[in-house]
């Protein structure tokens, strides 16, 4: 019987195939940097970490390695960030709000709170936008709102989940006109845009990044952004704001450590992120994937995430009773 | 203008290191699929990063190739030690380990190898010609229509259960009530969870796969003193299958082919459901039904033809809408982000160049796929000659670290053996596992897809009747429900008898 | 045999994970609780309807039975032993780090079941182990716990 000899020959040759080296430096960072990432591969969070990492990778001189542990809204993976990461700035998280803040807002047995995060830098913001399919009867944004006016309650309206951003700009969009939607949670974005470009709903809130190829290609309708200005792109799309809506929101990604990183690593990584914005390869990328770059570093991404805190849970005190009812 | 891409495409192809590219991709595919627990959609996302460096065809081609040989590889484990190497191979185990059993691992290999191969060219001749065409199919699938899918996929459930109904039906209740385990996507109120946040977004049931199928089998062969006879060890009989034997399979492949092709079409399901289609109109087909389970060669070919044809179907939206197939597809659409390449219609027009290669890829790594294969699984055959306590010990191991690296979480581990634990008790019970595994994938679908729907008919149930896909779907299940009872057999030979009588 | 046990323990089982599922979802907002509850339900009666049916068939062959003569006895200490072995190097990776526990399950597995001699058993341990570590570690880069060997393959 040489038949574990064989198996033995095997292995040992699959070893040499699959062998890769790997080099070290000195100085922060001295080895590679990993980076937890909430969401599976292919999301929104990928998305970003393919926009920043290779340039990153080239600024501080070492590789950055995703770790994917998606599950419970990215929760699983920012708790581990905040509980249990080393606090050796060797592991960040791409944090995007809202969720980042609605999970433990909405969820008791979820306990991280940003208060155990080192914000490092945001790095886009990705306004909301009102979409709807090509042949919708909804040519404008009026024709919308006169449509939900008369049908209070019956206009179907996408979103990319309950505690997601499109879920909370809706919320706030009822609250600010006073107006009432039939909200149709789905499970993400792509599949709220793909049911209002079938027809199966008739709008949906989504966000001007994701949805951007498909209002170029055509198949889909921009009615308005949720954002302070027009988008250069589409110049045609009005703001939320000047139709006299006071509502500017989206979904923003960037990079954060645990707190009690040393001191040197958190300025080197800011360094790094100031650098990062500035190369014109990457202000190209953001642009081809219709990313706005929206830069924040340190203490005010810090002050960002706690004002927008603030707001999700005024909203979400507001409206939990109604919406969980039994 | 068409036409001008097809060919542009397929001069780009036969650059060398595009060859050696889709030549390598559709051999790690093999190897990863073969291993249980490491699955296509880890391997490219894993891979994403590498093709940076590489030419935005020359690395996407690499990575939808390795997906194409994950599709075979995951038969291998199936056949060989009653282990799914990837969720789509888990209809393979009933047929292929059966067959495996009786001394003719070679056969169900190389029936499943050949499928594979079929059910690859299928779904790439499709994807080069009429994917523009098609890719509006997958934007008719909402709400409503997924319902109608999810209810007909109960109905497999039904059939998977025959001969001990009860039995069955139980199994796949029960898969079906750990399905709605997780955050409600309609409240957002974590339900069953135990308080756990691992289990906010439900069980993964890859990782239940897992442990339903490899920990029972893992525990069998070790729970009696070995028995010379009784071990698969015999490999004589060819890989390459006779002519006369394939053109009998032939029809079961192309059906299944069809069906996998259009699963994939269709955002959110994948090989992991298409599979299960395809082996029940197989045996639904089939008039010999009940040697279904116990080693008949459709029920190998089905599933495996099925398998590979999701590749294709799922890159159909992809290509022409920029909407993900399967999770596999949504991963490639990010390598092609790596390059500045914005998934979306533009995908068959400005960058025509990078598209009609990789779907030439496609075809060429089906190609690859075989050939590989061949000589892939021949070197596999190590395995059957391992003694079966060794093998034990080594399953037990790949299981742990597989189910680990899904979503790099232990507490994954201790669900994946959890189920195993329960597997190897229903097995003792001669409880079927695989209406639960059904349960288990369609449940979510079924749950979700219910209250979107009833949100958007204001809690109208006839919002399911007056939208003709879903009813056309929910007829043909009430039509299978009947087919598959008891009533329905008897009232057929009956007929039968009367005409032979006339 | 204890076939109707076997099925009482089973069907006990299933209804247990269903009244849990039957409480809690009693308890939520409709649309969240419904299904949940009405599958508990049909799990209740499929159990009762499996427990019905495994009593009468085992009225009905109490005589003939010996449908497992020819095969070797089944080793029920042995498969439970072998269990708990599996579940201590579940608890121990995190602990332990993966690369020290793994050998060492492997090696305990085969010396306790005599499935080869003590040198084999080692050199497959180690083996299989790098060949893991090249595949999961080095390639695909994913992040297993090292534990105390974390200072030599961290």
């Amino acid at each position: 019987m040489r038949h574990w000899k064989r198996m033995l020959v095997m292995l040992l040759a699959l070893s040499v195939y699959l062998c890769a080296g790997s080099a070290a430096l000195a100085a922060y960072p001295e080895k590679q940097i990993t980076v937890l990432q909430g969401f599976k591969p292919g999301g929104g969070s990928d998305t970003l970490a393919q926009l920043t990492q290779p340039y990153l990778e080239k600024i501080v001189g070492q590789s950055f390695i995703n770790q994917y542990i998606p599950g419970a809204t990215g929760a699983i993976a920012w708790t581990q960030l905040a509980k249990t990461a080393k606090k050796d700035g060797y592991t960040l998280s791409i944090t995007n709000t809202p969720m980042l803040q609605t999970n433990y807002i909405m969820n008791p047995q979820i306990t991280y709170t940003i208060e155990e995060l080192e914000p490092i830098a945001n790095v886009v913001t990705d306004p909301g936008i009102i979409v709807v399919a090509k042949d919708s009867p909804f040519k404008t944004v009026e024709d919308f709102l006169k449509a939900v006016k008369e049908n209070p309650g019956k206009v179907t309206v996408g979103n990319s989940g309950v505690g997601g951003d499109d879920f909370f700009t809706t919320l706030i969009f009822e609250k600010i006109s006073g107006l009432k939607v039939q909200m149709i949670p789905f499970e993400g974005d792509g599949p709220s845009w793909q049911a209002a470009m079938g027809g199966k709903i008739d709008a949906s809130f989504n966000n001007l990044g994701i949805t951007y190829p498909q209002v170029k290609a055509g198949n889909l309708r921009a009615l308005a952004l949720f954002a302070n200005e027009r988008y250069k792109l589409i110049p045609d799309v009005p703001t939320m704001k000047e139709l006299g809506y006071e509502l500017v929101s989206g979904s923003s990604r960037g990079y954060s450590a645990p707190k009690g990183i040393p001191e040197e690593a958190k300025t080197a990584l800011i360094e790094a992120f100031k650098k990062l914005a500035s190369m014109p390869e990457v202000i190209q990328g953001a642009e081809e994937r219709a990313s706005i770059l929206d830069m924040k570093y340190g203490d005010d991404y810090k002050k960002m995430l706690a004002d927008q805190e603030q707001e999700f849970r005024g909203i979400w005190d507001e409206v939990k009773d109604e919406y969980q009812k039994k | 203008m068409i036409f001008d891409n097809i060919l542009l495409g397929l001069t780009n192809v036969f650059a060398p290191l595009n060859l050696a590219a889709v030549a390598f991709g559709t051999g790690l595919g093999l190897l990863v699929g073969a291993m249980p627990g490491l699955s296509a959609t880890m391997a490219i996302a894993l891979l994403v990063p590498v093709t940076f460096v590489m030419r935005p065809e020359t690395g996407i081609s690499m990575l939808a190739a390795i997906y194409m040989g994950a599709m075979y590889g995951g038969s291998i484990a199936a056949i060989l030690i009653r282990t799914p190497g990837t969720p789509a191979a888990a209809a393979t185990v009933l047929d292929g380990y059966p067959m495996a059993q009786r001394g003719e691992a070679g056969r169900a290999l190389g029936i499943s190898l050949t499928a594979s191969f079929v059910g690859g060219v299928m779904s790439s001749v499709v994807l080069l010609t009429v994917a523009p065409m098609l890719g509006w199919v997958a934007l008719m699938f909402g709400p409503v229509e997924l319902f109608a899918v999810a209810v007909l996929g109960m109905t497999i459930i039904g059939s998977l259960s025959q001969g001990s109904a009860i039995k069955g039906l139980l199994a796949g209740a029960v898969g079906l009530l750990l399905s709605t385990v997780g955050m409600d996507p309609i409240t957002g109120i974590p339900r069953f969870t135990l308080g756990n946040i691992n289990l906010f977004s439900g069980i993964p049931f890859t990782v239940a796969l897992i442990g339903l199928f490899s920990i029972p089998q893992a525990l069998r062969l070790i729970e009696r003193d070995e028995v010379e006879a009784e071990r698969i060890n015999s490999f004589s009989d060819r890989i390459l299958r006779p002519w006369s034997e394939i053109r009998e399979l032939l029809p079961t492949m192309v059906r299944a082919g069809l069906i996998g092709i259009f699963v994939g079409i269709i955002p959110g399901t994948g090989g992991d459901t298409a599979c299960w289609f395809a082996y029940n109109e197989a045996k639904r087909a089939s008039d010999d039904k009940a040697s279904f389970g116990q080693g008949n060669p459709h029920g190998i070919a089905a599933p495996e033809a099925s398998n590979n044809a999701v590749v294709g179907g799922a890159l159909v939206p992809t290509i022409s809408l920029g909407i993900p197939g399967s999770s596999a597809t949504a991963i490639l659409l990010g390598g092609l982000m790596i390059h500045g390449i914005m998934p979306g219609p533009t995908l068959m027009t400005e960058y025509a160049g990078v598209t009609y290669t990789l779907l030439w890829a496609v075809l060429l790594s089906t190609i690859f796929m075989f050939v590989e294969g061949v000589i892939f699984t021949k070197a596999c055959i190590f395995v059957t000659a391992i003694r079966n306590k060794t093998l034990s010990v080594a399953i037990v191991v790949l299981c742990v670290v597989g189910a680990f690296a899904i979503n790099n979480s232990f507490f994954e581990v201790g669900l994946m053996f959890a189920f195993g634990i329960l597997g190897y008790f229903m097995d003792k019970l001669s409880i079927p596992v695989a209406p639960l595994v059904v349960g288990l994938i369609l449940g979510g679908m079924l749950d979700v897809s219910l209250h979107q729907s009833l949100l958007m008919s204001q809690g109208s149930w006839m919002i399911f009747l007056k939208n003709p896909i879903s009813a056309a779907l929910l007829a043909l299940a009430l039509f299978s429900l009947i087919q598959s009872t008891p009533m329905y057999e008897r009232w057929k030979r009956e007929r039968k008898a009367r005409k032979e009588a006339r | 045999m204890g076939s109707v046990l076997h099925h009482a323990l089973f069907a006990a089982f299933a209804c247990a994970i269903a009244g849990y599922f039957f409480v809690a979802g009693n308890s939520m907002p409709a649309s969240a609780g419904r299904l949940p509850v009405l599958l508990s339900v049909l799990v209740f009666i499929l159990s009762g309807a499996m427990m019905v049916k495994a009593v009468r068939s085992s009225r009905q062959n109490s005589e003939q039975e010996a449908p497992e003569a020819a095969r070797p006895p089944l080793q029920v200490t042995r498969v439970a032993a072998y269990v708990a072995l599996i579940v201590a190097y579940i608890y121990c990776i995190p602990r332990l780090g993966y690369f020290i526990a793994t050998p060492l399950f492997m090696l305990l597995s085969y010396l306790y079941l005599r499935a080869l001699g003590i040198g084999r058993s080692l050199l497959i341990s180690v083996g299989f182990s790098l060949f893991i570590y090249l595949l999961f570690v080095r390639f695909l880069k994913l992040p297993i716990p090292m534990g105390l060997l974390e200072p030599f393959l961290g």
